[in-house]
């Protein structure tokens, strides 16, 4: 089954067909937590293909030699080594980074993206395409984060990565931000609005 | 070829991952922790100069931190220096949760070239997620706000975390934790409401971060009513060489000289020949002086017969 996939539709599907978040639904709890912000939802994103990448190559290196019955806890392993790994070097050359994203560098150990494709992929695919795989997915899912973040940040705070953007002049004709947009619940409604809106476009993702 | 299915062969497996992944992590974490320990140490050098409005880059955070910091202190809640412990290394939010009396209190005195003296003084509490710290800068008086920096492990952005900005810390400078001889530490109260007893100076919370609000209210409270002796001594302290200064038309004294001993060298040296030009309000700067050294004898007193009947 992998040799009939090239590595382009690999790399490129997870963008919009095979989206993690949006086809898959995948991760939502992560989207729900870190995208009130842009700058958190971007970093976010980084890590995630930093860590899905890594983990990816490194379990489809050992795959041959992981015991099946035991095969979850290695993956859990190779992720959470992987996360700490990370999240040290950030505090030796980017601190003021890792400050930032100390909270969710936790979630990414928990993220459900990064279990269904080392257990979907990595497990039977070797090195090359499981990294292709790894940074398609990460890509998709930070994609979905930064559309997320744009519209929250945008229209909760009136501001873009911290950077006013909503007029003075607006506030004040008696333009108020909307502070549900901060909540978690417009998440998920801004992710269903992405869903309706993407599976208008294919046609083919839509159930009968 | 090795049966993959059997328990050996997974034990094994599952050991020789355990003891790779241990060393590999041990390896990382020893080979940077120097870096980090440094980082740490160089960001709470920067969050404690962002307190009295100083920002900093990480290369001139230290070079600025030892210009503008000349002395660091630790005080007791009696408001007595005491010595063994160094201020920049005490934790913080292990003091806080100590009971009053046991409390380790650092204190940075930090002298701006344009605006004076400065006291540096710590807090930590809580907030919704997790911790919240801060650090408040007082000017000489012991009693107005000069500036404040927080920060939060990990508040809600856009809604808790809101306390770092400066929509929320430029509340703060101005107000005053000493209202005649009363100490309030600064109340949060949610925005557009006044706090229960008029006296007290608050500022607003955040809308939407209640809860992070409320520990930025109860860190004030528990952090900042132990340094109130230490405070009024300082204030004092200053009020009493402010007041012998303008008086005498001399270079200002020492903050920390003791207010009573100004007091003894202003009656006897200069009074009987005052400088020109300062004639005129000797008279208030005395009263002054002399109710300010009244103050801080009156809270030594106290003092003492606090520690008497304790005994």
């Amino acid at each position: 089954m992998a040799d009939k996939i090239s590595n382009k539709q690999i790399f490129f599907n997870p963008f919009s067909k095979d989206n993690p978040v949006i086809v898959q639904v995948l991760g939502i709890c992560s989207c729900l937590a870190v995208t009130a912000k842009l700058e958190p939802a971007l970093v976010m994103g980084i890590s995630v293909i930093a860590v899905l990448a890594f983990s990816n190559v490194i379990i489809s290196l050992i795959r041959n030699t992981i015991p099946t019955n035991i095969r979850i806890i290695v993956q859990l392993v190779v992720v959470a080594a992987l996360v700490i790994v990370v999240n040290q070097l950030l505090l030796a050359y980017a601190y003021d980074v890792s400050k930032q994203l100390s909270v969710f560098i936790g979630l990414i150990i928990t993220n459900c993206i990064l279990m269904g494709r080392l257990e979907a992929f990595a497990m039977g695919n070797k090195p090359w395409p499981s990294f292709l795989d790894g940074v398609g997915n990460g890509i998709g899912y930070a994609i979905i984060l930064i559309i997320v973040g744009f519209f929250r940040e945008l229209l909760g705070s009136g501001t873009l990565m911290g950077f006013q953007i909503i007029p003075q002049c607006f506030y004040e004709a008696g333009y108020v931000n909307n502070g549900l947009m901060i909540l978690p619940p417009m998440a998920l409604i801004v992710v269903a609005c992405i869903i309706w809106a993407h599976r208008a476009w294919n046609k083919d993702l839509q159930e009968k | 070829m090795i049966n993959k299915q059997s328990n050996v062969y997974t034990i094994v497996y599952i050991t020789v991952m355990v003891i790779v992944v241990g060393a590999v992590l041990a390896f990382t974490s020893m080979a940077l922790k120097d870096r980090q320990e440094e980082n740490a140490q160089a960001d709470k050098k920067s969050q404690i100069l962002q307190a009295v409005h100083i920002s900093t880059t990480r290369s001139t955070v230290i070079a600025d931190f030892n210009k503008y910091i000349v002395d660091q202190l630790v005080v007791n809640d009696k408001g007595e220096e005491t010595h063994g412990e160094e201020a920049f290394t005490i934790d913080v939010a292990a003091e806080a949760k100590k009971p009053v009396g046991e409390r380790l209190l650092p204190v940075y005195i930090c002298q701006l070239p344009d605006a004076g003296t400065k006291y540096i003084l710590p807090l930590a509490g809580m907030g919704l997620w997790g911790p919240i710290w801060g650090y408040v800068a007082f000017d000489a008086d012991g009693s107005t706000v000069y500036g404040a920096f927080f920060d939060h492990q990990g508040e809600t952005p856009g809604l808790g975390a809101e306390i770092t900005k400066p929509a929320f810390t430029d509340q703060f400078p101005g107000r005053e934790v000493f209202k005649g001889n009363d100490f309030y530490p600064i109340e949060v109260v949610k925005a557009g409401q006044k706090p229960l007893n008029p006296n007290v100076d608050y500022v607003d919370g955040i809308s939407g971060g209640t809860i992070t609000s409320k520990g930025v209210g109860a860190m004030f409270d528990n952090c900042l009513s132990p340094y109130r002796a230490w405070l009024e001594k300082a204030g004092n302290a200053t009020k009493g060489a402010n007041a012998y200064s303008t008086a005498a038309n001399l270079v200002p004294a020492d903050g920390n000289a003791d207010a009573s001993n100004t007091m003894r060298r202003l009656t006897t040296e200069d009074i009987a020949t005052p400088k020109e030009g300062a004639s005129v309000n000797i008279r208030a700067t005395v009263t002054e002086a002399e109710q300010a050294a009244a103050r801080a004898e009156a809270a030594a007193d106290r003092t003492i017969a606090e520690k008497a009947s304790a005994l």
